[in-house]
């Protein structure tokens, strides 16, 4: 009955190697944790951009470097400028299948969708947010003066479509791509 | 022989030490921050494609189970004596108590930035997050939510989740109605204070660090995702033949084909099934 009482040496044996040479990668592709504090001049700076600038603008999706998204949202909150673009490309994923790009302070903020459509960010991992305006709110509600995103994600930013037949057998869309 | 997990509010002022030492010697190694990235890396959202093996699935408890196995294994190559604590959550209620103390995990966050200044895990101490969330390099708690207190769940939410008889239940995801996994994982319905239960309910309630992708980084993971585990082996000895479900992989047309893993199937990153793990009291007993 217990698969374990045949198989604890092989568990021992798994553990250890499975686990080095799953992280192994990750760690390499990990972008380095900041660990100087930003310049004066660039802390901060972008908040004082001019925040009448409208959503949809001409320009705005170029200036943010992401061709084909449309800026939804764009705003001061608390002192952090939440910036939003849902992207035109359409993923294979549930719901409406749109991407959105955050940045906070032009720093990404990785949303994910919830099955029922709600979002979560890396910030706020266990619980989520109706719009990503809100989630991205939230976020900000966790950041503390003068700290910054660091931009870490789980890689979803691809999209990628899930191979056949991939229960279990395979790890899936959503690894190892800490751009 | 199996070894015993025990709860913190027992463990003799030695095993305290030899615990934190094992898991500061873990992290002087650089061992400690691969778990934290393989936490952050396994994160996949049911609203999103692939595979999800760790949140918002049927394989939450199998796949924390592993994680803790491996942890607690790393551990015990530095101190062969250490297990993991659980923190029952239900009983040690108070953000002064265990295992918020100087020689456990250290109190709260300091009122004007949430950093943790007291205890092992503080900054001073040489904790220095290497992979977070933000370039705060520092653990973070807000033990309680301050600005809007939320409580911690109590018995009778743990009893409600125990009393289900069925692991899981299509859709299989964190909109499953009922079933064992989700209302102990704690995906509630809707947004706000009521829709967090259980497991959320805990990372929301210890706060800052605990509540992002790196929660890995506040040791208190261990502690809390142990008590999970407990919670999973109670559920099992109430519902005697109940079993992991789904039993078999869904089927090509069905929305959650290849994105949950069956009885059967590999967990990643391990190649062990939930089935192996259903069964571990050769391995470890909680006390
Ligand atoms: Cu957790």
């Amino acid at each position: 009955m217990s698969v374990l009482r045949n198989r604890r040496g092989a568990l021992r044996v798994l553990l250890a190697t499975a686990f080095a040479a799953v992280t192994a990668p990750v760690v390499a592709a990990a972008a380095p944790r900041p660990r100087t504090a930003p310049a004066p001049a660039e802390r901060g700076g972008h908040a004082h951009r001019d925040p009448r600038r409208r959503p949809g603008a001409p320009g705005a999706a170029d200036a943010y470097g992401a061709p084909g998204a449309e800026a939804v949202f764009d705003e001061i909150y608390r002192g952090r400028r939440i910036h939003g673009f849902r992207g035109r490309t359409r993923v294979a994923a549930p719901g409406d299948g749109v991407r959105w790009h955050v940045t906070v302070d032009d720093r990404p903020l990785h949303l994910m969708r919830r099955a029922d459509g709600s979002y979560l960010s890396t910030v706020d991992h266990y619980g989520s947010h109706p719009t990503p305006r809100e989630a991205a709110r939230a976020a900000v509600d966790q950041l503390l003066p003068g700290e910054r995103l660091s931009g870490l994600s789980h890689g979803f930013g691809a999209g990628a479509p899930v191979p056949p037949g991939a229960g279990g057998a395979s790890r899936g869309g959503g690894h190892g791509v800490h751009a | 022989m199996a070894y015993t997990r025990k709860n913190v509010s027992r463990l003799t002022t030695g095993e305290r030490r030899r615990f934190v030492g094992a898991v500061r010697e873990l992290k002087r190694r650089g061992g400690y921050d691969q778990f934290v990235l393989t936490h952050v890396d396994h994160f996949a959202p049911d609203g999103e494609s692939g595979l999800r093996a760790a949140h918002m699935t049927p394989s939450f408890l199998p796949w924390h189970r592993l994680f803790l196995l491996e942890f607690e294994e790393a551990l015990r190559r530095i101190d062969p004596a250490v297990t993991l604590p659980y923190w029952d959550w239900t009983r040690n209620r108070a953000a002064t108590g265990t295992p918020w103390t100087d020689d456990l995990l250290g109190g709260n966050g300091r009122r004007s930035d949430r950093q943790v200044t007291t205890g092992p895990f503080s900054r001073r101490e040489g904790w220095v997050l290497e992979v977070n969330v933000t370039d705060a390099d520092y653990l973070t708690r807000d033990l309680g939510r301050s600005h809007d207190p939320i409580s911690l769940p109590t018995e009778r939410d743990v009893a409600s989740a125990l009393e289900d008889p069925v692991y899981d239940t299509a859709p299989w995801d964190s909109t499953a109605p009922g079933g064992f996994r989700n209302k102990i994982e704690g995906w509630g319905r809707g947004t706000g204070t009521a829709s967090w239960r259980n497991h959320n309910r805990v990372h929301r309630w210890i706060g800052g660090t605990m509540l992002g992708a790196a929660s890995v980084n506040d040791p208190a993971f261990w502690l809390h995702h142990a008590f999970v585990d407990l919670l999973w082996t109670r559920w099992q000895r109430r519902h005697r033949t109940a079993r992991y479900l789904p039993a078999r992989p869904p089927g090509p047309r069905d929305g959650q084909y290849g994105r949950v893993v069956a009885r059967g199937e590999p967990l990643p990153p391990w190649d062990l099934t939930p089935a192996d793990v259903e069964n571990v009291a050769e391995v470890y007993v909680y006390a």
